[in-house]
């Protein structure tokens, strides 16, 4: 639910990381804040147990001048994985205008990314938002690792219908792919507000 | 759904939020929506981590809320902080936004309470305005949005 001041030309914009546990919200998060330059980020906010597990929410505020003659604002959230926090993710999906599914693509973590995949559209349903209508982007993460699926595997599971999502190759861990990922969603967020508006 | 403020909008939040300000003896004072977007704050300009506070007010009130549920409870209302030197007074308005006030031990909580509540009433039908005009479409040209050319970041 984009948040538009013509006072104070800007707009915000609210971004969330959603995936199963350990898939790498957090690094993706932690990546963007050492990558993207001073001028551009806030601090970045973690609300974790004492293992370093996601319990609220991770939060960075981004700002760039994406739209013409307004500061646009960047609030990314990253949402906690386990399945017991359902609750939780529910409430940090609220007014979310764009979202990140990042996915472990290690072969034994296949059923945990469909079952999170599917608790997102029940989230979303709940708060009538429909995935399908909603910016979105999948990050194929953790390719550093030794067992992880095949792309075209990954897309069979979760990138299956008609119109394709965006898909993107990422070691949020080395840093790579990061990036590319975050410009996607950002992009596809200001294209959907620009279209809507 | 989304809020778009007018600059008269704005100016109007503004000098109700100032009013609050005063009246109360808070030392900030923020309007932001459920999700934890900043839409007008006024007050103490040292605190710089506005979007961060947001954020978390925003959170800690949705997770009052599921407490509420539990204990057969609608919704608290308002909540309550308070902490040695500073304390903070957050209260529903209406189903989308939340009003904050952030004030020190210098001051009532009973008074920033009962002009919190003052101002809330007025903040509730100022946002049902708001959100029932953003269902009409903008056509007016001159307020169109155009993307810039380029990455949005760079490394």
């Amino acid at each position: 639910m984009a948040v538009v001041n013509y006072a104070k030309k800007e707009i915000q914009f609210k971004i969330v990381y959603y995936g199963c546990g350990l898939c790498g919200k957090t690094t993706n998060l932690q990546k963007v804040h050492e990558s993207v330059p001073a001028k551009a980020k806030g601090n970045l906010t973690s609300l974790a147990t004492s293992q370093d597990r996601t319990l609220f929410f991770d939060f960075l505020p981004l700002q760039t001048m994406s739209i013409e003659g307004f500061i646009t604002k960047f609030q990314m959230y990253t949402v906690p994985g386990q399945v017991k926090y359902n609750s939780t993710r529910r409430l940090v999906l609220r007014n979310c205008d764009g979202v990140v599914f990042c996915v472990d693509s290690q072969v034994d973590k296949t059923q945990e990314n469909l079952e999170s995949w599917e608790n997102l559209k029940e989230n979303l349903e709940l708060q009538k938002d429909n995935l399908d209508e909603m910016p979105r982007v999948l990050q194929y993460n953790k390719q550093d690792l030794p067992n992880v699926a095949p792309k075209e595997y990954l897309d069979y599971v979760l990138n299956n219908k008609e119109t394709r999502i965006p898909t993107f190759m990422a070691s949020a861990f080395k840093g790579e792919g990061v990036i590319e990922t975050l410009n996607a969603v950002a992009k596809l967020v200001l294209q959907d507000f620009i279209d809507k508006h | 759904m989304g809020f778009m403020l007018t600059s008269d909008e704005h100016e109007q939040l503004t000098r109700d939020l100032d009013e609050l300000l005063a009246n109360a003896e808070a030392r900030n004072v923020l309007l932001c929506d459920r999700g934890g977007n900043v839409i007008v704050s006024c007050g103490d300009s040292e605190l710089e981590n506005m979007d961060m506070v947001s954020a978390l007010v925003a959170g800690s009130f949705a997770a009052t809320k599921q407490l509420a549920l539990v204990l057969g409870e609608q919704e608290f209302t308002a909540v309550f902080h308070q902490g040695a030197k500073i304390s903070i007074f957050i209260s529903g308005v209406g189903e989308e936004v939340l009003l904050l006030a952030l004030f020190s031990d210098e001051t009532n909580a009973g008074l920033v309470k009962m002009y919190a509540l003052t101002a809330c009433r007025k903040f509730i039908s100022l946002f049902r305005d708001i959100m029932s005009r953003e269902q009409i479409k903008i056509d007016d040209p001159t307020q169109s949005f155009k993307l810039t050319t380029g990455p949005i970041f760079q490394e």
